[in-house]
């Protein structure tokens, strides 16, 4: 499947704050230790550049309502990896980790 | 038992201000550097459009610049508003440790329901719309919105008191008074709007189970507003009106 990554989304504020920052820092660290990911940040109230995953778009887990979002919300394959909380670092890589073991989607 | 809610009323906001002011009460929030907020307030008239949307794709702009109406920018998704000094414009920032049980459907529900009581109150027959509006007669009175942002939650709703339907839809370009209605459409009489803002003051109060005191912003979060209006909502680069 050479050409196709697996996708992490982060949404964070815009201006970013200190926990943004820390989030976009894992983040990229994240992505930059395997080849198999790329990294698409958002920026909260803002079009999207490019198109996000159709996971990304639908509401955050426990969820109802359309137009709740969550700040910082990180998504891996489509999948929120944790919505609302900023993450430790050993989580967040030990969550894509177990991403990576299993098939993505386009 | 959990501190006071602290209750701001703005009247005749710019809306720049506006949306800079509620998120600079997120951010402080969220530091714990203040506290939880109920901000009530009528705007001069402008319109918000949805995070997600085009500009001329929804708004009359020539009609706006004509008008010399603000079209802006909001962070939340939805469709384009019209707001003007007819509508009630309220926040509920909480912060998540003091709503420890907090699901956040729960506290959607909560919210809409004290606004529902609150004008039920008023002998309108007023009741929840799947999924973020309250209507009235089968026309749409209020609309809601939830946020979280870190450690806070943002409970946010309009709420037209009075309706100026032939403005409304010169600047949003298309016939959207007619799905909706007012408080005092449905009442046939004028009504204070200081004194509904203190009774759904009174409703959250009581659906949240906390009491609350009137108070005003923080030196931090005006400074912080400040930023935001340069940084963000006051700033072409963020409300992109012309894209």
């Amino acid at each position: 499947m050479e050409g196709r990554k697996m996708r992490i989304e982060v949404l964070v504020a815009y201006p970013p704050t200190d926990k943004c920052r820390a989030v976009l820092e894992m983040a990229r660290e994240a992505a930059a230790s395997d080849p198999r990911l790329r990294l698409d940040i958002y920026e909260s109230g803002s079009p999207p550049l490019i198109k996000p995953t159709a996971g990304w778009l639908k509401p955050p887990p426990n969820a109802d309502h359309a137009k709740f979002k969550k700040i910082p919300s990180i998504y891996v394959n489509g999948c929120p990896l944790t919505c609302g909380e900023v993450p430790s670092r050993e989580e967040l890589m030990r969550l894509i980790e177990e991403q990576l073991k299993q098939e993505w989607q386009e | 038992m959990a501190a006071d809610i602290r209750l701001i009323l703005f009247d005749s906001q710019d809306p720049v201000f506006h949306l800079s002011t509620l998120e600079a009460i997120w951010r402080q929030v969220d530091r714990a550097a203040a506290p939880e907020t109920l901000l009530i307030r009528r705007l001069i008239p402008c319109v918000l459009i949805g995070g997600m949307q085009r500009a001329r794709e929804t708004v009359d702009l020539e009609y706006c610049r004509r008008q010399g109406m603000p079209v802006l920018r909001r962070p939340s998704q939805g469709g384009a508003v019209f707001l003007d000094r007819g509508c009630l414009v309220y926040s509920l920032v909480l912060s998540a440790g003091e709503v420890p049980e907090a699901n956040p459907n729960d506290l959607f529900d909560r919210f809409r329901l004290s606004v529902v009581e609150v004008l039920q109150g008023y002998g309108i027959s007023a009741r929840p719309r799947h999924p973020n509006d309250i209507e009235a007669g089968g026309r749409k009175m209020a609309g809601l919105t939830l946020t979280q942002w870190y450690s806070v939650y943002s409970l946010s709703g309009t709420l037209l008191v009075k309706l100026d339907g032939p403005t409304l839809d010169r600047a949003l370009g298309a016939k959207v008074s007619a799905s909706l209605t007012s408080v005092e459409k449905e009442l046939g009489r004028e009504v204070d709007q200081k004194a509904l803002a203190h009774d759904l003051a009174r409703g959250l109060s009581r659906n949240f189970s906390r009491r609350y005191r009137l108070g005003d912003l923080l030196p931090e979060e005006k400074e912080t507003a400040r930023y935001l209006v340069a940084a963000k909502y006051g700033n072409d680069d963020w409300n992109r009106i012309e894209a």
